[in-house]
Protein backbone atom coordinates (compact mmCIF):
# COMPACT_ATOMS: atom_id res chain seq x y z
CA UNK A 1 0.00 0.00 0.00
CA UNK A 2 1.51 3.43 -1.12
CA UNK A 3 1.81 5.98 1.72
CA UNK A 4 3.26 9.00 0.44
CA UNK A 5 2.90 9.41 -3.33
CA UNK A 6 5.71 11.97 -4.77
CA UNK A 7 4.30 13.17 -8.45
CA UNK A 8 6.58 15.16 -10.40
CA UNK A 9 7.79 17.66 -7.82
CA UNK A 10 9.82 20.80 -9.44
CA UNK A 11 11.70 23.33 -7.62
CA UNK A 12 13.40 26.33 -8.32
CA UNK A 13 15.54 28.77 -6.07
CA UNK A 14 16.06 31.74 -9.02
CA UNK A 15 17.22 30.36 -12.29
CA UNK A 16 18.59 27.20 -10.52
CA UNK A 17 16.45 23.92 -10.74
CA UNK A 18 17.00 22.61 -7.67
CA UNK A 19 14.10 19.89 -8.08
CA UNK A 20 13.15 18.34 -11.70
CA UNK A 21 10.21 16.34 -12.06
CA UNK A 22 10.98 13.83 -9.46
CA UNK A 23 8.84 11.10 -9.02
CA UNK A 24 8.30 8.36 -6.78
CA UNK A 25 6.27 6.15 -4.03
CA UNK A 26 7.09 4.90 -0.52
CA UNK A 27 5.41 2.14 0.74
CA UNK A 28 3.70 1.44 3.91
CA UNK A 29 6.07 -0.06 6.75
CA UNK A 30 9.01 0.49 4.33
CA UNK A 31 12.49 2.17 4.61
CA UNK A 32 13.07 4.10 2.17
CA UNK A 33 16.66 6.06 1.49
CA UNK A 34 17.19 8.82 -0.71
CA UNK A 35 20.89 8.79 -1.88
CA UNK A 36 23.16 11.71 -4.09
CA UNK A 37 25.54 13.46 -4.36
CA UNK A 38 25.91 16.97 -1.92
CA UNK A 39 23.65 19.73 -3.90
CA UNK A 40 21.46 16.65 -5.69
CA UNK A 41 18.11 18.51 -3.64
CA UNK A 42 17.71 16.02 -0.92
CA UNK A 43 17.04 17.92 1.74
CA UNK A 44 15.44 20.25 -0.60
CA UNK A 45 12.86 17.52 -0.94
CA UNK A 46 12.73 16.62 2.80
CA UNK A 47 11.93 20.40 3.10
CA UNK A 48 9.21 20.20 0.36
CA UNK A 49 7.33 16.72 1.82
CA UNK A 50 7.47 18.28 5.11
CA UNK A 51 5.97 21.70 4.78
CA UNK A 52 8.54 24.44 5.24
CA UNK A 53 9.22 24.82 1.48
CA UNK A 54 6.77 25.04 -1.44
CA UNK A 55 7.20 23.28 -4.51
CA UNK A 56 6.79 25.07 -7.56
CA UNK A 57 5.18 22.14 -9.71
CA UNK A 58 3.75 18.52 -8.97
CA UNK A 59 1.77 17.53 -5.93
CA UNK A 60 2.62 15.08 -2.92
CA UNK A 61 -0.03 12.89 -1.65
CA UNK A 62 0.20 11.19 1.65
CA UNK A 63 -2.18 8.22 2.43
CA UNK A 64 -4.05 9.65 -0.74
CA UNK A 65 -4.40 12.83 0.29
CA UNK A 66 -3.04 16.23 -0.78
CA UNK A 67 -0.78 17.53 1.72
CA UNK A 68 1.76 19.47 -0.43
CA UNK A 69 0.97 23.28 -0.09
CA UNK A 70 -0.35 22.86 3.59
CA UNK A 71 1.34 24.90 6.33
CA UNK A 72 4.50 22.44 8.43
CA UNK A 73 2.51 22.27 11.69
CA UNK A 74 -0.50 21.03 9.95
CA UNK A 75 1.90 18.01 7.97
CA UNK A 76 3.30 17.06 10.93
CA UNK A 77 -0.30 16.97 12.89
CA UNK A 78 -1.07 14.17 9.84
CA UNK A 79 1.90 12.36 12.38
CA UNK A 80 4.49 13.19 9.31
CA UNK A 81 7.45 14.01 11.92
CA UNK A 82 10.97 15.09 10.81
CA UNK A 83 15.08 15.66 11.84
CA UNK A 84 17.27 18.10 10.88
CA UNK A 85 20.75 17.53 9.32
CA UNK A 86 22.03 20.39 11.79
CA UNK A 87 20.52 18.72 14.42
CA UNK A 88 18.07 21.28 16.02
CA UNK A 89 16.67 21.11 19.78
CA UNK A 90 15.47 23.31 21.96
CA UNK A 91 18.63 24.68 23.47
CA UNK A 92 17.40 25.95 27.07
CA UNK A 93 15.53 22.53 27.76
CA UNK A 94 16.67 19.48 29.34
CA UNK A 95 16.93 16.20 27.02
CA UNK A 96 14.17 15.06 28.72
CA UNK A 97 11.79 18.16 27.81
CA UNK A 98 13.27 17.91 24.51
CA UNK A 99 12.29 14.41 23.90
CA UNK A 100 8.58 14.97 25.47
CA UNK A 101 7.86 17.91 22.48
CA UNK A 102 8.11 15.08 20.16
CA UNK A 103 4.41 14.17 22.12
CA UNK A 104 2.71 17.15 20.95
CA UNK A 105 1.01 15.64 18.12
CA UNK A 106 -0.79 13.32 20.13
CA UNK A 107 -1.54 15.48 23.22
CA UNK A 108 -4.38 17.61 23.10
CA UNK A 109 -4.83 20.17 26.76
CA UNK A 110 -4.97 23.58 26.09
CA UNK A 111 -4.24 26.28 28.27
CA UNK A 112 -7.89 26.01 29.55
CA UNK A 113 -7.61 22.52 30.51
CA UNK A 114 -4.07 23.42 31.90
CA UNK A 115 -5.35 26.16 34.34
CA UNK A 116 -8.37 24.52 35.36
CA UNK A 117 -6.13 21.61 35.96
CA UNK A 118 -8.71 18.98 34.08
CA UNK A 119 -7.83 15.18 34.69
CA UNK A 120 -7.17 13.88 31.20
CA UNK A 121 -4.41 16.50 31.03
CA UNK A 122 -2.62 15.45 33.91
CA UNK A 123 -3.80 11.55 32.33
CA UNK A 124 -1.49 12.94 29.18
CA UNK A 125 1.34 14.52 30.57
CA UNK A 126 2.37 11.37 32.68
CA UNK A 127 1.46 9.39 29.34
CA UNK A 128 4.08 11.80 27.47
CA UNK A 129 6.60 11.99 30.22
CA UNK A 130 6.48 8.20 30.30
CA UNK A 131 6.56 7.70 26.54
CA UNK A 132 9.46 10.14 26.72
CA UNK A 133 11.58 7.95 29.18
CA UNK A 134 10.86 5.07 27.25
CA UNK A 135 12.43 6.16 24.26
CA UNK A 136 15.58 7.22 26.29
CA UNK A 137 15.72 3.72 27.51
CA UNK A 138 15.99 2.42 24.26
CA UNK A 139 18.35 4.39 23.25
CA UNK A 140 20.28 3.92 26.24
CA UNK A 141 19.94 7.29 27.51
CA UNK A 142 18.53 8.01 30.78
CA UNK A 143 20.99 8.91 32.75
CA UNK A 144 20.83 12.12 30.21
CA UNK A 145 17.66 12.86 31.06
CA UNK A 146 18.03 16.22 33.02
CA UNK A 147 21.18 17.05 31.31
CA UNK A 148 20.64 20.57 29.13
CA UNK A 149 21.03 19.71 25.39
CA UNK A 150 23.94 22.13 25.22
CA UNK A 151 26.31 19.59 27.11
CA UNK A 152 25.27 17.27 24.44
CA UNK A 153 28.20 15.31 21.89
CA UNK A 154 27.19 15.63 18.13
CA UNK A 155 26.15 12.00 18.21
CA UNK A 156 23.49 12.01 21.37
CA UNK A 157 22.33 15.61 19.98
CA UNK A 158 21.45 13.27 16.78
CA UNK A 159 19.88 10.44 18.46
CA UNK A 160 17.71 12.67 21.06
CA UNK A 161 16.39 14.45 17.53
CA UNK A 162 15.49 11.04 16.39
CA UNK A 163 14.26 9.87 19.71
CA UNK A 164 12.08 12.89 19.49
CA UNK A 165 10.56 11.88 16.35
CA UNK A 166 9.39 8.36 17.41
CA UNK A 167 7.74 9.79 20.57
CA UNK A 168 5.48 11.19 18.48
CA UNK A 169 4.05 8.04 17.48
CA UNK A 170 4.13 9.37 13.75
CA UNK A 171 2.89 6.81 10.48
CA UNK A 172 5.60 8.57 8.55
CA UNK A 173 9.32 9.57 9.95
CA UNK A 174 11.46 11.85 7.93
CA UNK A 175 15.52 11.59 8.63
CA UNK A 176 18.02 13.89 7.34
CA UNK A 177 21.53 12.40 7.86
CA UNK A 178 20.55 10.04 10.94
CA UNK A 179 23.87 9.03 11.36
CA UNK A 180 25.57 12.29 10.84
CA UNK A 181 28.01 12.76 13.53
CA UNK A 182 27.39 8.99 15.05
CA UNK A 183 30.34 6.63 16.48
CA UNK A 184 29.74 2.98 15.40
CA UNK A 185 27.59 1.76 18.16
CA UNK A 186 25.31 4.61 18.49
CA UNK A 187 24.66 4.02 14.43
CA UNK A 188 24.47 0.06 15.21
CA UNK A 189 21.88 1.51 17.81
CA UNK A 190 19.81 3.62 15.58
CA UNK A 191 19.64 0.68 12.61
CA UNK A 192 18.59 -1.98 15.51
CA UNK A 193 15.52 0.78 16.67
CA UNK A 194 14.58 1.68 12.85
CA UNK A 195 14.01 -2.04 12.52
CA UNK A 196 12.07 -2.24 15.41
CA UNK A 197 10.36 0.17 14.54
CA UNK A 198 9.61 -1.13 10.66
CA UNK A 199 8.01 -4.36 12.51
CA UNK A 200 5.94 -1.31 14.53
CA UNK A 201 4.93 -0.38 11.21
CA UNK A 202 6.45 2.57 10.87
CA UNK A 203 7.55 4.16 7.44
CA UNK A 204 10.85 5.69 7.07
CA UNK A 205 12.36 7.83 4.53
CA UNK A 206 15.69 8.75 5.14
CA UNK A 207 18.89 10.82 4.02
CA UNK A 208 21.66 9.22 4.10
CA UNK A 209 25.84 10.14 2.89
CA UNK A 210 26.63 6.64 4.81
CA UNK A 211 26.58 3.69 2.00
CA UNK A 212 26.89 0.96 4.60
CA UNK A 213 24.46 2.41 6.74
CA UNK A 214 22.01 3.01 3.87
CA UNK A 215 22.76 0.31 2.04
CA UNK A 216 22.39 -2.49 4.92
CA UNK A 217 19.20 -0.71 6.54
CA UNK A 218 17.15 0.30 3.30
CA UNK A 219 14.65 -1.74 1.72
CA UNK A 220 14.62 0.40 -1.55
CA UNK A 221 16.18 3.11 -2.88
CA UNK A 222 15.74 6.32 -4.62
CA UNK A 223 19.19 7.91 -6.32
CA UNK A 224 19.09 11.96 -7.01
CA UNK A 225 21.52 13.74 -8.91
CA UNK A 226 21.27 17.15 -9.98
CA UNK A 227 17.96 17.40 -9.15
CA UNK A 228 16.65 14.48 -10.87
CA UNK A 229 16.01 10.99 -9.95
CA UNK A 230 18.38 9.05 -11.67
CA UNK A 231 17.81 5.28 -10.54
CA UNK A 232 15.48 3.39 -8.10
CA UNK A 233 15.12 -0.23 -6.68
CA UNK A 234 16.71 -2.20 -3.59
CA UNK A 235 20.19 -2.03 -2.03
CA UNK A 236 21.67 -4.49 -4.40
CA UNK A 237 20.87 -3.47 -7.85
CA UNK A 238 21.45 0.42 -6.54
CA UNK A 239 25.32 -0.53 -5.33
CA UNK A 240 26.41 -1.92 -8.83
CA UNK A 241 24.24 0.62 -11.08
CA UNK A 242 26.70 2.15 -13.42
CA UNK A 243 24.81 5.32 -14.05
CA UNK A 244 24.77 5.78 -9.78
CA UNK A 245 28.51 5.20 -9.64
CA UNK A 246 29.05 7.46 -12.44
CA UNK A 247 27.52 10.39 -10.27
CA UNK A 248 28.97 9.77 -7.32
CA UNK A 249 32.51 9.56 -8.99
CA UNK A 250 31.26 12.88 -11.09
CA UNK A 251 32.43 10.95 -14.27
CA UNK B 1 24.60 16.49 50.34
CA UNK B 2 24.43 17.15 53.93
CA UNK B 3 24.53 20.99 52.94
CA UNK B 4 21.48 21.04 50.62
CA UNK B 5 19.53 19.32 53.01
CA UNK B 6 20.45 22.44 55.45
CA UNK B 7 19.94 24.92 52.68
CA UNK B 8 16.81 23.36 51.61
CA UNK B 9 15.37 23.34 55.35
CA UNK B 10 16.24 26.67 55.81
CA UNK B 11 15.05 28.20 52.24
CA UNK B 12 11.51 26.17 53.73
CA UNK B 13 11.61 27.79 56.81
CA UNK B 14 12.51 31.39 55.72
CA UNK B 15 9.76 30.94 52.74
CA UNK B 16 7.24 30.54 55.65
CA UNK B 17 8.32 32.82 58.04
CA UNK B 18 7.91 35.28 55.09
CA UNK B 19 4.65 34.99 54.07
CA UNK B 20 3.56 35.03 57.65
CA UNK B 21 5.33 38.29 57.83
CA UNK B 22 3.19 39.18 54.81
CA UNK B 23 -0.25 37.85 56.40
CA UNK B 24 0.55 40.07 59.49
CA UNK B 25 1.95 43.07 58.25
CA UNK B 26 -1.17 45.57 58.55
CA UNK B 27 -0.46 45.13 62.32
CA UNK B 28 2.81 46.84 62.54
CA UNK B 29 3.65 48.26 58.82
CA UNK B 30 2.48 51.83 58.45
CA UNK B 31 0.64 52.84 55.07
CA UNK B 32 3.88 53.53 53.21
CA UNK B 33 4.82 50.16 53.78
CA UNK B 34 1.52 48.68 53.08
CA UNK B 35 1.34 50.36 49.46
CA UNK B 36 4.83 49.47 48.63
CA UNK B 37 4.27 45.79 49.19
CA UNK B 38 0.65 46.46 47.26
CA UNK B 39 3.12 48.43 44.27
CA UNK B 40 5.38 45.23 44.23
CA UNK B 41 2.36 42.98 43.58
CA UNK B 42 1.26 45.01 41.51
CA UNK B 43 4.97 45.38 39.28
CA UNK B 44 5.01 41.06 39.64
CA UNK B 45 2.01 40.68 38.34
CA UNK B 46 3.08 42.93 34.75
CA UNK B 47 6.09 41.04 35.21
CA UNK B 48 4.84 37.73 35.15
CA UNK B 49 2.50 38.60 32.41
CA UNK B 50 5.46 39.54 29.81
CA UNK B 51 7.42 36.99 30.71
CA UNK B 52 4.90 34.46 29.21
CA UNK B 53 5.20 36.56 25.92
CA UNK B 54 8.88 37.34 25.98
CA UNK B 55 10.08 34.85 28.11
CA UNK B 56 8.43 31.71 26.65
CA UNK B 57 8.01 32.35 23.14
CA UNK B 58 10.72 35.12 23.25
CA UNK B 59 8.56 38.00 21.76
CA UNK B 60 9.28 41.30 22.67
CA UNK B 61 6.37 43.72 23.62
CA UNK B 62 6.83 47.16 24.15
CA UNK B 63 3.00 47.54 23.92
CA UNK B 64 2.48 46.18 27.76
CA UNK B 65 1.88 49.75 29.14
CA UNK B 66 -0.88 50.28 27.03
CA UNK B 67 -2.72 47.38 28.31
CA UNK B 68 -1.89 48.20 31.92
CA UNK B 69 -3.62 51.66 30.96
CA UNK B 70 -6.92 50.48 29.32
CA UNK B 71 -7.17 47.78 32.62
CA UNK B 72 -6.95 50.40 34.50
CA UNK B 73 -9.04 53.34 32.74
CA UNK B 74 -11.81 50.71 32.08
CA UNK B 75 -12.24 49.63 35.06
CA UNK B 76 -11.71 52.97 36.85
CA UNK B 77 -14.43 54.36 34.77
CA UNK B 78 -16.69 51.68 34.41
CA UNK B 79 -16.45 52.13 38.26
CA UNK B 80 -16.47 55.65 39.25
CA UNK B 81 -18.44 57.39 36.43
CA UNK B 82 -20.63 54.32 35.35
CA UNK B 83 -21.31 53.10 38.71
CA UNK B 84 -20.32 49.66 38.47
CA UNK B 85 -19.17 47.26 41.11
CA UNK B 86 -15.84 46.59 41.27
CA UNK B 87 -16.00 43.02 40.40
CA UNK B 88 -18.20 43.88 37.31
CA UNK B 89 -16.03 46.56 36.07
CA UNK B 90 -12.80 44.66 36.55
CA UNK B 91 -14.06 41.59 34.60
CA UNK B 92 -14.99 44.25 31.80
CA UNK B 93 -11.49 45.46 31.92
CA UNK B 94 -9.83 42.61 31.82
CA UNK B 95 -12.69 41.04 29.14
CA UNK B 96 -11.77 44.55 26.98
CA UNK B 97 -8.53 44.06 27.27
CA UNK B 98 -7.84 40.62 26.50
CA UNK B 99 -10.43 41.49 23.05
CA UNK B 100 -7.83 44.37 21.88
CA UNK B 101 -4.77 42.15 22.53
CA UNK B 102 -6.81 39.99 20.06
CA UNK B 103 -7.89 42.68 17.64
CA UNK B 104 -3.45 43.98 17.28
CA UNK B 105 -2.18 40.70 17.91
CA UNK B 106 -3.75 39.10 14.70
CA UNK B 107 -1.94 41.99 12.37
CA UNK B 108 1.02 42.77 14.94
CA UNK B 109 2.19 39.31 15.15
CA UNK B 110 3.16 38.69 11.67
CA UNK B 111 5.65 41.30 12.26
CA UNK B 112 9.07 39.83 13.20
CA UNK B 113 11.76 41.19 16.18
CA UNK B 114 12.26 44.88 15.28
CA UNK B 115 9.12 45.99 13.69
CA UNK B 116 7.32 43.75 16.55
CA UNK B 117 9.12 46.38 18.94
CA UNK B 118 8.08 49.42 16.74
CA UNK B 119 4.37 48.13 16.56
CA UNK B 120 4.13 47.60 20.49
CA UNK B 121 5.60 51.01 20.86
CA UNK B 122 3.75 52.56 18.22
CA UNK B 123 0.28 50.80 20.30
CA UNK B 124 1.10 52.35 23.49
CA UNK B 125 1.47 55.89 21.65
CA UNK B 126 -1.58 55.33 20.52
CA UNK B 127 -3.02 54.88 23.99
CA UNK B 128 -1.66 57.75 25.11
CA UNK B 129 -3.19 59.90 22.69
CA UNK B 130 -6.49 58.36 22.94
CA UNK B 131 -6.50 58.52 27.05
CA UNK B 132 -5.98 62.86 25.81
CA UNK B 133 -8.29 62.77 23.26
CA UNK B 134 -11.10 61.27 25.00
CA UNK B 135 -10.20 64.06 28.19
CA UNK B 136 -13.86 64.34 29.40
CA UNK B 137 -14.18 60.61 30.08
CA UNK B 138 -10.59 59.59 30.98
CA UNK B 139 -9.75 63.14 33.28
CA UNK B 140 -6.84 63.60 30.54
CA UNK B 141 -3.54 65.07 31.70
CA UNK B 142 -4.79 65.33 35.25
CA UNK B 143 -6.27 62.02 35.49
CA UNK B 144 -9.33 61.42 38.15
CA UNK B 145 -9.88 60.39 41.21
CA UNK B 146 -11.67 57.05 42.11
CA UNK B 147 -15.01 56.71 43.94
CA UNK B 148 -14.34 54.29 47.25
CA UNK B 149 -15.04 50.54 46.70
CA UNK B 150 -17.93 49.48 48.65
CA UNK B 151 -18.97 45.82 49.21
CA UNK B 152 -21.92 45.00 51.39
CA UNK B 153 -21.89 48.80 52.67
CA UNK B 154 -18.46 48.62 53.87
CA UNK B 155 -15.61 50.60 52.15
CA UNK B 156 -12.36 48.53 51.02
CA UNK B 157 -9.66 50.03 52.57
CA UNK B 158 -6.03 49.85 51.49
CA UNK B 159 -5.69 46.92 54.31
CA UNK B 160 -8.47 44.85 51.86
CA UNK B 161 -6.11 46.09 48.47
CA UNK B 162 -3.04 44.82 50.29
CA UNK B 163 -4.15 41.30 50.69
CA UNK B 164 -5.93 41.15 47.45
CA UNK B 165 -2.75 42.26 45.84
CA UNK B 166 -0.86 39.16 47.67
CA UNK B 167 -3.33 36.84 47.07
CA UNK B 168 -3.91 37.86 42.80
CA UNK B 169 0.08 37.75 42.59
CA UNK B 170 -0.07 33.86 44.32
CA UNK B 171 -2.62 33.08 42.20
CA UNK B 172 -0.72 34.53 38.68
CA UNK B 173 2.51 32.77 39.65
CA UNK B 174 0.80 29.45 39.79
CA UNK B 175 -0.75 30.18 36.73
CA UNK B 176 2.02 30.82 35.02
CA UNK B 177 3.88 27.92 36.57
CA UNK B 178 1.33 25.74 35.43
CA UNK B 179 1.84 26.55 31.67
CA UNK B 180 5.24 27.22 32.15
CA UNK B 181 5.31 22.97 32.90
CA UNK B 182 2.84 21.48 30.52
CA UNK B 183 2.59 20.90 27.24
CA UNK B 184 1.91 24.75 26.48
CA UNK B 185 4.51 25.77 27.57
CA UNK B 186 7.29 23.47 26.55
CA UNK B 187 5.37 24.76 23.20
CA UNK B 188 5.97 28.34 23.55
CA UNK B 189 9.72 27.75 24.54
CA UNK B 190 10.34 25.90 21.10
CA UNK B 191 8.87 28.81 19.73
CA UNK B 192 11.66 30.91 21.28
CA UNK B 193 14.15 28.55 20.65
CA UNK B 194 13.87 27.51 16.40
CA UNK B 195 10.15 28.58 14.60
CA UNK B 196 11.38 25.72 12.24
CA UNK B 197 11.50 23.32 14.82
CA UNK B 198 7.97 24.28 16.59
CA UNK B 199 6.58 24.10 13.33
CA UNK B 200 8.01 20.82 12.38
CA UNK B 201 6.25 19.50 15.32
CA UNK B 202 3.16 20.54 14.64
CA UNK B 203 3.16 23.84 17.05
CA UNK B 204 0.77 26.18 15.63
CA UNK B 205 3.31 29.03 16.23
CA UNK B 206 0.91 31.99 15.00
CA UNK B 207 -1.86 30.66 17.27
CA UNK B 208 0.58 29.92 20.35
CA UNK B 209 1.97 33.85 19.65
CA UNK B 210 -1.60 34.83 19.91
CA UNK B 211 -2.56 33.28 22.84
CA UNK B 212 1.07 34.35 24.48
CA UNK B 213 -0.08 37.96 23.78
CA UNK B 214 -3.69 37.60 24.94
CA UNK B 215 -2.16 36.56 28.14
CA UNK B 216 0.26 39.25 28.61
CA UNK B 217 -2.37 41.78 27.82
CA UNK B 218 -5.03 40.25 30.52
CA UNK B 219 -2.14 39.87 33.44
CA UNK B 220 -1.02 43.64 32.59
CA UNK B 221 -4.52 44.89 32.95
CA UNK B 222 -4.80 42.95 36.18
CA UNK B 223 -2.21 44.76 37.39
CA UNK B 224 -3.84 48.34 36.06
CA UNK B 225 -7.00 47.77 37.66
CA UNK B 226 -5.31 46.60 41.29
CA UNK B 227 -3.05 49.70 40.72
CA UNK B 228 -6.08 52.57 40.24
CA UNK B 229 -8.74 50.84 42.45
CA UNK B 230 -5.73 50.53 45.87
CA UNK B 231 -4.24 54.10 45.12
CA UNK B 232 -8.35 55.02 44.10
CA UNK B 233 -6.10 57.29 41.60
CA UNK B 234 -5.87 56.91 37.93
CA UNK B 235 -3.80 59.14 35.26
CA UNK B 236 -1.84 58.66 32.23
CA UNK B 237 1.83 59.48 33.58
CA UNK B 238 1.67 55.85 35.07
CA UNK B 239 0.89 53.86 31.09
CA UNK B 240 4.18 55.30 28.84
CA UNK B 241 6.49 54.08 26.86
CA UNK B 242 9.13 54.28 29.75
CA UNK B 243 6.78 51.99 31.93
CA UNK B 244 6.61 49.40 29.31
CA UNK B 245 10.72 49.61 29.20
CA UNK B 246 10.49 49.11 32.92
CA UNK B 247 8.21 46.12 32.73
CA UNK B 248 11.39 44.58 30.29
CA UNK B 249 13.61 45.48 32.50
CA UNK B 250 11.99 43.72 35.56
CA UNK B 251 11.60 40.24 32.95
CA UNK B 252 15.36 40.93 32.30
CA UNK B 253 16.61 41.06 35.48
CA UNK B 254 14.79 38.34 36.90
CA UNK B 255 16.09 36.37 34.35
CA UNK B 256 14.31 35.79 31.29
CA UNK B 257 11.60 32.67 30.97
CA UNK B 258 11.83 32.34 34.86
CA UNK B 259 8.42 33.52 37.01
CA UNK B 260 10.06 33.45 39.70
CA UNK B 261 12.36 35.73 38.26
CA UNK B 262 9.94 38.20 37.07
CA UNK B 263 8.47 38.30 40.58
CA UNK B 264 11.96 39.18 42.44
CA UNK B 265 12.26 41.96 39.35
CA UNK B 266 8.60 43.38 39.85
CA UNK B 267 9.41 43.64 43.19
CA UNK B 268 12.89 45.24 43.02
CA UNK B 269 12.19 48.03 40.28
CA UNK B 270 8.79 48.82 42.32
CA UNK B 271 10.69 49.31 45.52
CA UNK B 272 14.11 50.68 43.81
CA UNK B 273 12.43 54.33 42.47
CA UNK B 274 10.79 54.63 46.57
CA UNK B 275 14.58 54.51 47.86
CA UNK B 276 16.23 56.41 44.99
CA UNK B 277 13.48 59.25 45.35
CA UNK B 278 16.27 61.77 45.85
CA UNK B 279 18.22 60.68 42.29
CA UNK B 280 14.57 61.46 40.67
CA UNK B 281 15.93 62.89 37.70
CA UNK B 282 18.77 60.24 37.37
CA UNK B 283 16.07 57.30 37.47
CA UNK B 284 15.99 56.72 33.70
CA UNK B 285 20.25 56.94 33.87
CA UNK B 286 19.92 54.31 36.73
CA UNK B 287 17.47 52.07 35.18
CA UNK B 288 19.79 52.26 32.31
CA UNK B 289 22.54 51.51 34.44
CA UNK B 290 21.44 48.54 36.36
CA UNK B 291 20.13 46.76 32.89
CA UNK B 292 23.98 47.10 31.41
CA UNK B 293 25.15 45.61 34.53
CA UNK B 294 22.87 42.60 34.88
CA UNK B 295 23.17 41.90 31.26
CA UNK B 296 27.28 41.92 31.63
CA UNK B 297 27.33 40.07 34.80
CA UNK B 298 24.19 38.36 35.39
CA UNK B 299 23.21 37.47 31.74
CA UNK B 300 20.54 35.33 33.19
CA UNK B 301 19.28 37.47 35.74
CA UNK B 302 18.75 37.53 39.92
CA UNK B 303 17.42 33.76 38.57
CA UNK B 304 20.68 32.83 37.22
CA UNK B 305 22.61 33.05 40.84
CA UNK B 306 19.73 30.89 42.05
CA UNK B 307 19.65 27.84 40.16
CA UNK B 308 21.40 26.69 37.55
CA UNK B 309 18.70 24.68 35.86
CA UNK B 310 15.54 27.14 35.31
CA UNK B 311 12.37 25.36 36.45
CA UNK B 312 10.78 28.20 38.00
Amino acid sequence: MVLLSIQKIKKNFGGLQALVDVSFDVEASEILGIIGPNGAGKTTLLNIISGLENADGGRILFNNEVISGLPPYKIAQKKILRTFQTVKLDEEATVLENIMLGTHIWTKAGVIDILLRRRFMFIEEQESYNCAWEVLKLFGMERLADTSSQKLSPGQRQLIQSGRAFVGEPKLVLLDEPVGGLIAEEKSKLMEILLLKKEQKLTTLLIGHDMPFVLGICDRIVVLNFGQKIAEGPPSSIANDPVVIEAYLGG
Amino acid sequence: MTENIFIRKYKSLAIVLFLIGLVIGPLFLPYYWLHLITLAGVGSILALGLNIFYGYCGQINFGVAAFYGIGAYISAILGTKYGLSFPLAALCALVGSGLVGLIIGVPLLRLREHSLALGTLAFTLLFSALVNQFEKLTGGFDGFILDPTKLAGFELGYIFWYYFTIICTLLVYFMCQYIYQSRVGRAMRCIRSDESLALSLGINIDGYKLLAFMLNCVLAALAGIILVYSKRFVAPQDYTIGTSVLVVLMVVIGGVGSNLGAVFGGVLLMFLPEFLIHFKTFQVMINGLILIVVLIFLPKGLAGIASRRRTF
